[in-house]
């Protein structure tokens, strides 16, 4: 089924409440993703965003309101919606580690009603996808978390489903098998036409492959909108200086100069330091604190004024000070 | 449930045995010397256990091992792949789990039939107590199998919500060999009335009447040994069908299908 242009999942006001006495895991969520996109759930912690999407493919039935999955009211029909998704979930295994990657995949693919050699190509296709034919026939136990992770993937689009799901599908991976990740789901995204929900504390790579996202706080809402469009929201309103050092900086003497402004942080980038300052103060202040660094004998490698990454927006949305709408 | 997926079940066990060898092989010599170990003690203790006391000790050790190994398995696993992450996949499955599950146990029940068919020949060919395998004994261990394959569901729903269900299978699997007269008759009252509430114990009854005494389908039917066989079975199945999908339907509302 192509869904280009079309709604691929429909979530209207989603209540998930485990313990009568507890605050709502989720709480009256509503948004749509559209079959082409690629749409980035963002949260903390315990946000909600696992709930969300188990309660999208029906492994958590909801407290309240509704899903659509590819036209399919998951509640009613869920087998019939599930033929049209793929997931990764957090945190799993996924697949079964004492048997091969193609093992797991014939295996997976005669429980989607897959079979012969229309099942085998579609094997030999999605292992040269995500880049594992030569490793196909050992144990998945062997492979490294990487592979693993590949190994789940190829699972998951095994059947070419319209909605992929993906709970943290690049946690814990190294850059290369990261961005075969991501190539993959560019494809599927772009070439295909499908959707994907994807969870990420990665937030550069939410921000690379988002076309929108969706901020989620304490079960609730926070921010929802184009990803460009959001950044520029609330990163635009502030002023983010960058400030680079050309050494890592003595904690001792960097530290009070830092708690004389407040809203600068600071992190080791290889060999530097990077200050950044979301919250920028006047220009005067800016200037005292190049002088002070200057005074103190860092070397300034770089400073200047730069767009604010959705990393820093999310910070900003999420903090404890701001508090998603009651 | 389709052709397909039996048969992706079938090979998936077949593939994993391969990578447990060792342990098919470890279990196969651990029952083949417990089994011989008991005929030493019978015989110790009695001079009259002959040939035919070995043969209805094999029957009723042979199906307590098998069914009960069944029972466990299928209440494990639903456990087990809860704890690794595979049961939330088998769930984003477009069949219904129950029918999953259902295809998964038969794939146990080859595993385990498999290897207590090779424990039986073993011990049977060392006791010289070998016999045919008729039609009648075949249906009616299928029967008792299926009865234990309900308990085990019934077991692996509860296992969908509570998780830790180990002490439960451990008790279980020895109250199996010791209170269904799958070892030695029953002589206890309350006991013998407890033991004809459990799975199997028809079972071996009617087996042992089919085996031993040549009695014939029929006459196990007028004697009304296997009807309480029947009604022993279907309970179970019931109870397993029920408990089995209000587990997943639970574990679904607690959010636990994945949590240990």
């Amino acid at each position: 089924m192509n869904l280009r242009n079309q709604i691929a999942v429909r979530v209207a006001q989603l209540v998930k409440s485990y313990k009568p006495d507890s605050p709502n895991a989720v709480d009256g969520i509503s948004f749509e993703i559209e079959s082409g996109t690629v749409f980035g759930l963002l949260g903390p912690n315990g946000a909600g965003k696992t709930t969300t999407i188990k309660m999208i493919l029906g492994l958590v039935l909801p407290t309240n309101g509704n899903v659509q999955l590819a036209g399919f009211d998951v509640a009613k029909d869920r087998n019939k919606a599930l033929r049209h998704a793929g997931a990764i979930l957090e945190g799993s295994r996924n697949v079964y580690w004492r048997l091969s990657a193609r093992a797991n995949l014939e295996y997976f693919g005669a429980l989607r009603g897959m079979r012969g050699k229309s099942l085998a190509d579609r094997i030999t296709q999605v292992l040269d996808t995500v880049q594992l034919s030569d490793r196909s026939n050992e144990e998945v136990r062997y492979l490294s978390r990487g592979m693993q992770q590949k190994v789940a993937l190829a699972t998951a689009i095994l059947h070419e489903p319209d909605v992929l799901l993906l709970d943290e599908p690049t946690l814990g991976l190294d850059v290369q098998a990261s961005r075969t990740i991501e190539h993959v789901i560019r494809k599927f995204v772009e070439e295909q036409g499908k959707a994907v929900l994807l969870t990420t504390h990665q937030m550069d790579l939410a921000e690379r492959l988002s076309d929108r996202i969706f901020v989620i706080h304490k079960g609730k809402k926070v921010e929802e909108g184009e990803t460009g469009d959001v950044i520029a929201r609330f990163g635009g309103q502030r002023e983010t200086m960058e400030i680079q050092l050309a050494a890592i900086a003595d904690k001792n003497i960097l530290d009070p100069i830092l708690n004389n402004f407040p809203g600068l942080s600071t992190a080791s980038e290889g060999d530097k330091t990077v200050l950044t300052w979301m919250d920028t103060g006047s220009q005067k202040e800016f200037l005292d604190l190049l002088n002070l660094l200057d005074a103190n004998n860092f070397t300034i490698l770089h400073a200047g004024r730069r767009a604010a990454t959705l990393e820093e927006v999310f910070l900003n949305l999420t903090s404890e000070k701001s508090e998603p709408p009651k | 449930m389709n052709i397909a997926m039996v048969g992706a079940e079938f090979q998936r066990t077949a593939r994993l045995a391969r990578s447990y060898w060792l342990e098919y092989i470890s279990d196969l010599v651990l029952y083949t010397l417990g089994f011989l170990l008991l005929i030493a003690v019978f015989r110790a203790a009695s001079a009259s256990y002959g040939p035919q006391g070995y043969l209805s000790t094999l029957i009723g050790y042979t199906t307590w091992k098998i069914c009960a190994s069944v029972l466990v398995d299928i209440a494990r696993i639903a456990s087990e792949e809860a704890h690794t992450g595979t049961l939330e996949q088998l769930f984003l499955s477009n069949l219904n789990p129950g029918l999953v599950f259902l295809g998964r146990s038969l794939g146990i029940v080859v595993n385990h039939g498999v290897r207590g068919a090779i424990l039986a020949l073993i011990l049977a060919s060392i006791l010289g107590v070998f016999q045919p395998v008729t039609l009648p004994a075949i249906l009616v261990f299928a029967l008792t199998l299926a009865g234990a394959g309900g308990l085990g569901f019934a077991l692996a729903g509860l296992a969908l919500v509570y998780k830790r269900i180990g002490g439960t299978l451990q008790l279980l699997w020895q109250m199996l060999v010791f209170f269904t007269g799958a070892l030695a008759p029953i002589q206890n009252i309350y006991l013998d009335a407890l033991s004809k509430t459990l799975p199997l114990t028809w079972g071996i009854i009617c087996l042992r009447e089919l085996i031993i005494n040549k009695a014939t389908i029929t006459t196990l039917w007028q004697n009304g040994i296997l009807i309480r066989l029947l009604i022993n079975t279907a309970f179970y199945l019931f109870i397993g069908g029920v408990l089995f999908t209000w587990g997943q339907r639970k574990a679904r509302e607690l959010g636990v299908l994945a949590h240990y």
